[in-house]
């Protein structure tokens, strides 16, 4: 925890130390726009169960991992020197397998995972042109909503429901390159925290089991690429990574997600 | 240039801590394994190792206390179990924390144990209560003590090649009377500790008890019992209260 609480102060120092460094105001370099994307693709997903919540915790050498279809909707209001974003992303997962260090072994066929994402983002690029023409440095803060669900069936008789729902914050460090008019960049990097409620179901002894609560930490890395075809409408690319940790009462686990999503995005 | 730099610095020291997934994220498990099958279990055990050389007789071990476990406790059997034996708690980033440890996971099937020469009940003891945590929670979902967690995986230890089980209990509690924590405490997830090997046999022995004595129906019931409820449901179940049930418990033993 102590080392959570020293990267979010360093991010937050980051901030700071840029906010003191920002030159006299300029003339806007980008201009005012508003977009919106809507993508499809998909994502790869992998969970290992922890035993000891240390750090590093001790996790399962065994990964439970599927993957499928992702949808993502991402909505921007961008000025010179701020932005506003909104994203919601639903995936699902299926064809999961049990990935041990030298074996893989089909899990069945009715495992499956999903997740649903709602997140807002106020960024300031705190350094424009830094270095390039068009290449702006920023630091944001996050607000998340989250809900996941696992079914695992471990027989054909025998299955476990999980399912999780919470919302957080997270601080993010972000850069975009608006160096020419066809290409925009932009990646973040996002870290923070959830607490949620889980609710674990099994079929042997359904609804015996009481609701807990719980946390989590999320380290997030998003790449955006828009390629300008039209006056108001760009093909869009993101690639995302989310690796997070989730500690409740007697059940623990790290996960990571890795995905690439296409869609086209109009703007104004 | 100045405060560029200066940016640049700031921006270095929050990458060098390189976020939650470097400090909370688990480490890529070891590769370096030779294989072993049984019927129920896959040994994951380091070439050349004691674990390699014996993984047959471990097998038989273990195959045993699946059939025991799911017998004594009227559950369905779950999944195999792939039982990862290292020779040494060190190889393991973080270390388990004593010579002869194990941890299990039973939403992925798995076991981390130290298995080491010789193949002794200590051993025994070790790798089946490891596997007794994913075969239970396979068959029964989650505990909701640590109490009942721990317990419950070294009171249905089988007794088949050696007195470690129910037996061992019986009589680690007869000549360690001053030791036995009191139930009240062991039931409190709060006051449970972990390395504590009194509160593992006590727990141990006295759902052992419960189990000889009024059969695994009633165990289930109070099975996902959290801390707060497990006395009342305790009652409610047995129709005694957990301080009769705790003399009674050690009347016999």
């Amino acid at each position: 925890m102590i080392r959570f609480i020293s990267s979010t102060v360093a991010a937050l120092a980051f901030t700071a130390i840029s906010a003191s460094a920002q030159p006299a105001p300029e003339p806007a370099a980008a201009e005012a726009s508003t977009g919106f994307s809507a993508q499809a693709g998909f994502e790869a997903f992998a969970l290992r169960d922890i035993s000891r919540t240390l750090r590093p915790p001790d996790a399962s050498p065994i990964s439970w991992r599927g993957g499928g279809v992702v949808v993502a909707g991402h909505l921007e209001r961008s000025g010179p020197r701020s932005a506003h974003l909104a994203d919601v992303v639903a995936a699902n997962a299926g064809g999961f397998t049990y990935v041990s260090p030298t074996r893989r072994t089909d899990a069945l066929p009715a495992d499956s995972a999903y997740r649903f994402d709602a997140r807002y983002e106020y960024r300031r690029y705190l350094l424009r042109d830094l270095f390039l023409k068009g290449l702006d440095i920023g630091a944001g803060l996050q607000a998340n909503g989250t809900r996941a669900g696992f079914d695992r069936h471990i027989t054909s008789s025998l299955s476990t429901t999980t399912r999780i729902s919470g919302g957080g914050l997270g601080v993010v460090a972000a850069a975009r390159l608006r160096r020419w008019d066809r290409l925009h960049v932009t990646a973040s990097w996002a870290n923070g925290e959830t607490v949620s409620r889980l609710e674990v179901h099994h079929s042997a002894s359904p609804g015996a089991i009481a609701p807990s609560g719980g946390g989590n930490w999320f380290t997030d890395t998003i790449v955006r690429a828009d390629w300008r075809v039209a006056p108001s409408a760009r093909v869009s690319m993101t690639w995302r990574r989310g690796v997070e940790g989730y500690s409740s009462n007697h059940y623990h686990y790290a996960a990571s997600r890795q995905g690439l999503t296409v869609g086209i995005l109009y703007a104004r | 240039m100045r405060d560029d730099l200066r940016v640049v610095a700031a921006l270095a020291i929050a990458v060098s801590f390189a976020g939650c997934e470097h400090i909370y994220g688990p480490t890529s498990p070891s590769r370096e394994w030779t294989t072993h099958e049984s019927a129920r279990y896959v040994l994951y055990t380091r070439p050349g190792s004691f674990a390699e050389s014996n993984a047959a007789a471990l097998a038989e071990v273990l195959e045993d206390q699946y059939t025991h476990t799911i017998a004594t406790l009227r559950i369905a059997p779950g999944a195999r179990i792939s039982m990862f034996l290292y020779n040494s708690g060190s190889e393991l980033d973080p270390p388990l924390p004593s010579a002869r440890a194990g941890v299990a996971f039973p939403e992925t099937n798995a076991v981390h144990a130290v298995s080491f020469a010789p193949l002794d009940n200590d051993l025994r003891a070790l790798l089946t209560h490891e596997a007794n945590h994913v075969i239970v929670q396979n068959g029964l979902g989650r505990a909701g003590t640590s109490f009942m967690n721990e317990g419950l995986a070294s009171a249905l230890i089988s007794e088949r090649f050696a007195e470690i089980g129910p037996t061992f209990l019986r009589r680690w509690v007869r000549t360690n009377r001053s030791r036995v924590p009191p139930l009240v405490d062991l039931i409190d997830d709060e006051k449970w500790s972990s390395h504590s090997n009194e509160g593992y046999r006590a727990s141990a022995a006295f759902l052992a008890f419960l189990l000889e004595e009024y059969g695994a129906d009633r165990l289930k019931q109070i099975y996902h019992a959290p801390s707060a409820d497990f006395a009342g449901r305790l009652r409610d179940s047995y129709g005694r209260s957990l301080a009769e049930l705790e003399a009674a418990w050690l009347a016999r033993d």
